[in-house]
């Protein structure tokens, strides 16, 4: 009996048309195919690289004698470092020495001075101090200018000053006896 | 004389009857695999190509087999995810979804010199190549191999209890499908 098997009622019952259908194998192999496979196989296996063969075969070599003179030139890298070390070391403990302390600490400040001073913003002035009136005036940027572009300029530079300003020409154009239509020709 | 597994994998260890143990061990286990691997990639010649692969894959990895499961359950294993494998590249190559490659192995079996089956039998396999592939390998397993699920689930890595289920609904699927053609 095998228990694990769905038995001949159950598949009958679960599924009548498969248990009326044989457990044929309907698959063929060629003739002798079963006879030769074990060759065949054992060809492929005869034509792969024989990795661990291959590995065991060390491909890389050495200069003649490099390991006879490897351990000595290690010690010599180990002597080479701790001089290096021992050097650096003395001249810190010079250095701290009450005799050279107060060297040693003024050229610390020099230093700092010097980095602070030369680090010092330094202050350009504005190119409207060097031009004159005539200067502008003469300008040939300002007759390409509109009035109205020069007047807002003014006016955001001036601020409350421009009453006072405004004011100190009325006066200049009285005393002058300057007519409106003379500044028109002019402008 | 046939050795035992043990006894084949004791004379593997030897270098000077590596290559005999081997053969023997091929030639007692190639029929069971080859016909296991058979039906799930349908073809002959693909099934004599998954099966050397298996072996050489044998061949590579039997040093490292250690004995805790047995020999066959470990064959099986390869057998099957070769035969997997084959399927997924087969789908690859002909940028076809999965089901179309049943599809496809199913029109093959008309065809097919190395069939003898006759029209019921062609029926039955076309339903069972309508099933998933994994529930196709339970089907072939169970039905057409009469292993025990817990030699099925020790190979598939499932649980017996997933086993049943999806056996029990592979035969209603077939049933249904053998009724409806």
């Amino acid at each position: 009996m095998k228990p694990d098997l769905l038995s001949d009622d159950e598949l009958e019952k679960l599924a009548p048309e498969l248990s009326k259908i044989k457990k044929e194998n309907p698959f063929r192999v060629p003739e002798n195919y079963f006879d030769s496979l074990a060759g065949e196989i054992q060809h492929k296996i005869s034509e792969l690289p024989d990795l661990e063969r291959m590995n065991k075969k060390n491909p890389f070599a050495v200069p003649e004698g490099y390991f006879d003179s490897l351990p000595s030139l290690v010690q010599q890298r180990i002597i080479d470092a701790k001089n290096k070390k021992s050097i650096f070391g003395e001249w810190i403990s010079i250095s701290l020495r009450p005799k050279y302390a107060l060297a040693v600490v003024m050229v610390i400040i020099l230093c700092i001075a010097g980095i602070r001073y030369l680090s010092k913003p330094v202050k350009v002035e504005s190119p409207d101090n060097y031009l004159s009136c005539d200067d502008i005036q003469n300008s040939s940027y300002l007759a390409t200018m509109d009035e109205s572009t020069l007047v807002e300029a003014l006016e955001l530079q001036s601020g409350s000053t421009e009453v006072n300003e405004n004011a100190g020409m009325e006066q200049y154009l009285i005393d002058n006896d300057i007519d409106i239509s003379q500044l028109e020709n002019h402008l | 004389m046939e050795y035992t597994d043990h006894e084949l994998l004791e004379q593997f260890k030897s270098e000077d009857t590596r290559h005999y143990a081997f053969n023997l061990l091929v030639r007692k286990y190639q029929q069971r695999l080859y016909w296991h691997v058979r039906k799930i990639v349908i073809d002959h010649d693909d099934a004599n190509d998954v099966i050397q692969n298996t072996f050489i894959k044998v061949w590579k990895a039997l040093d490292g087999f250690r004995e805790d499961s047995q020999l066959y359950t470990w064959l099986y294993r390869i057998a099957t995810n070769e035969s997997i494998t084959f399927l997924n590249q087969k789908k690859k190559r002909f940028l076809i979804r999965f089901s179309d490659v049943e599809h496809e192995l199913s029109g093959h079996l008309t065809n097919d010199v190395y069939f003898s089956g006759d029209r019921i039998q062609l029926k039955l396999q076309q339903a069972v190549l309508k099933l998933p592939t994994q529930q196709r390998i339970i089907f072939n397993m169970k039905y057409f191999d009469g292993m025990k699920y817990e030699e099925i689930a020790a190979i598939l890595n499932l649980t017996t209890g997933a086993l049943k289920a999806s056996y029990h609904h592979a035969v209603k699927k077939i049933e249904k499908y053998i009724k409806s053609n």
